[in-house]
């Protein structure tokens, strides 16, 4: 299986993903955010869509128009205090409008699946030196604001009294996740982004009692996922998205049988 | 220390503070009293900065910008409407909450940090609860953790809104102990409670609200627990 070059481009891009996914996305998991996911994986089929009828990388078109999608979210979030799934709504719809304008323009759909899906063959070169270039910063800005972020998610109000920058942060946060979104595209596909982001943390939140270990937790549980996966993924002839997702969720089932027969 | 001039703030079109002019001096320990609704977290909320007057000034150690003064603010929220009992958080990375302001960014904890956060648990009687995680504690606990949090940056501005509601006796204690060591320290603190016999025994100002507006400003010596009375009951 290995000596594939496109199997070895699938597993190192997936085992990049599969860490940075659930460290930002535990964030968005504590501040009640989780529905960020799904919409900003709206907005990279979007940026995939524009990047096919454009004739440029798709990747680039994903990760161009989530940020673009992620910044006006913040701003409209604002002009919704305290209604934010309103600005989620929007958000959501504005994107899949548009994808299906954009859509039915582009006469292939062989290549859209793929990145609706994912597709292990289908990562390139020039995807992997993409994927590279932008989880090598994320991860570093992960690190750097690691306990701000985690004092906005627990006590927004303390954290601005004290002198954090929550409106940044905030910011930071949204841009993050559509950095990961951009990059997970290739092999979990636009369609399901969102549970990657999600279930390893909501794994890992049924057996962690702290931070910490609810991101090593999230880590373990996404890594063996997507690992996993693109195995099922190359000998089942299946698409990687679903076969990661579908492994995430037995294990969530699992771990919720365990915890039920503890108590 | 805290001055506010002609203050005002309405959520939409709902007055809740007018005309708000008050003044607190370094060390003092004021109380805001008054009933439900009469606007006491909302004037904690503004002296925070967490909402932003429709008019008037909040002067914080002197100066109308507070944003580099900032890290030298604590706030005690009201608990039970501000934490998920779910979240995954240990006593110990609560704590440590608090000096996040104080290292900015880029810089993790340090032993000495560490150190820190043990001194305090140990003064609140939580040590032993140090790894486990917030939400299984007691109200009473969570709340002197909450407090910890608020204390280990040694903040010079002390900000509190109702810190006694729900939790035991002891914790009340712990509390009130703390709060005049902190005074003693030259802390200046601003709380809002319903608890009488803290505003009695321990105010140096007390300042009663209604409806938005300040009643009266009085020492604990002027203060009638009749008239406190009154202003509660008297609709």
């Amino acid at each position: 299986m290995l000596k594939y070059t496109f199997m070895q481009r699938a597993f190192i891009a997936g085992i990049i993903i599969s860490i940075i996914a659930p460290l930002i996305g535990n964030y968005i998991i504590l501040k009640r955010f989780s529905q960020i996911g799904d919409t900003l994986s709206h907005s990279a089929i979007l940026g995939v869509a524009l990047g096919l009828l454009l004739g440029i990388n798709p990747l680039f078109g994903a990760l161009a128009v989530t940020i673009f999608f992620a910044l006006a979210l913040e701003r409209l979030r604002r002009c919704f205090k305290g209604f934010a799934e309103i600005s989620l709504s929007i958000i959501t719809m504005t994107s899949l409008a548009f994808s299906a304008i954009v859509f039915s323009r582009i006469k292939s759909s062989a290549s859209v699946m793929n990145y609706l899906f994912g597709s292990i063959i289908a990562i390139s070169k020039m995807d992997l030196i993409l994927i590279l270039m932008v989880a090598i910063p994320t991860l570093t800005l992960i690190l750097l604001f690691r306990k701000e972020l985690l004092y906005i998610c627990f006590d927004e109000d303390s954290a601005l009294v004290s002198g954090i920058n929550v409106k940044f942060l905030n910011l930071i946060l949204n841009v993050l996740v559509a950095l990961v979104i951009g990059i997970s595209l290739r092999i979990v596909g636009g369609f399901l982004i969102s549970a990657l982001l999600v279930m390893p943390g909501a794994v890992a939140m049924k057996i962690s009692s702290n931070f910490s270990n609810l991101q090593r937790y999230s880590i373990l549980v996404s890594l063996f996922s997507v690992v996993l996966g693109i195995i099922a993924s190359f000998y089942l002839n299946i698409s990687p998205g679903g076969s990661i997702v579908s492994i995430l969720i037995f294990i969530y089932l699992m771990v919720e049988v365990l915890k039920g027969r503890v108590r | 220390m805290v001055e506010l001039i002609n203050v005002s703030y309405s959520y939409e079109d709902k007055v809740a503070l007018k005309d708000i002019n008050l003044k607190i001096e370094k060390g003092e320990l004021c109380v805001i009293v008054g009933p439900n609704g009469s606007g006491k977290s909302t004037l904690v909320s503004v002296i925070c900065g967490i909402y932003k007057p429709d008019k008037g000034v909040v002067k914080l150690f002197g100066k109308e910008d507070h944003n580099h003064f900032r890290k030298k603010i604590s706030f005690v929220p009201q608990k039970v409407s501000s934490f998920n009992q779910l979240f995954p958080i240990s006593v110990k990375e609560t704590v440590l909450l608090g000096l996040v302001p104080q290292k900015g960014y880029f810089k993790g904890f340090s032993s000495q940090d560490l150190k820190k956060v043990d001194e305090i648990l140990q003064k609140l009687d939580l040590i032993e609860f140090k790894e486990k995680q917030l939400g299984k504690l007691s109200g009473g606990q969570q709340q002197r953790v909450f407090i910890a949090r608020a204390l280990i940056s040694e903040p010079e501005l002390l900000i509190l809104d109702e810190p006694t509601v729900g939790i035991d006796s002891k914790s009340e204690e712990i509390l009130y102990k703390l709060l005049l060591e902190q005074k003693a320290k030259n802390t200046t603190i601003v709380m809002v409670t319903h608890d009488i016999f803290a505003i009695k025994s321990y105010a140096d100002k007390i300042i009663c609200m209604k409806d938005g507006e300040i009643l009266t400003i009085c020492g604990a010596q002027e203060f009638s627990v009749k008239k406190y009375k009154q202003i509660y009951f008297e609709d």
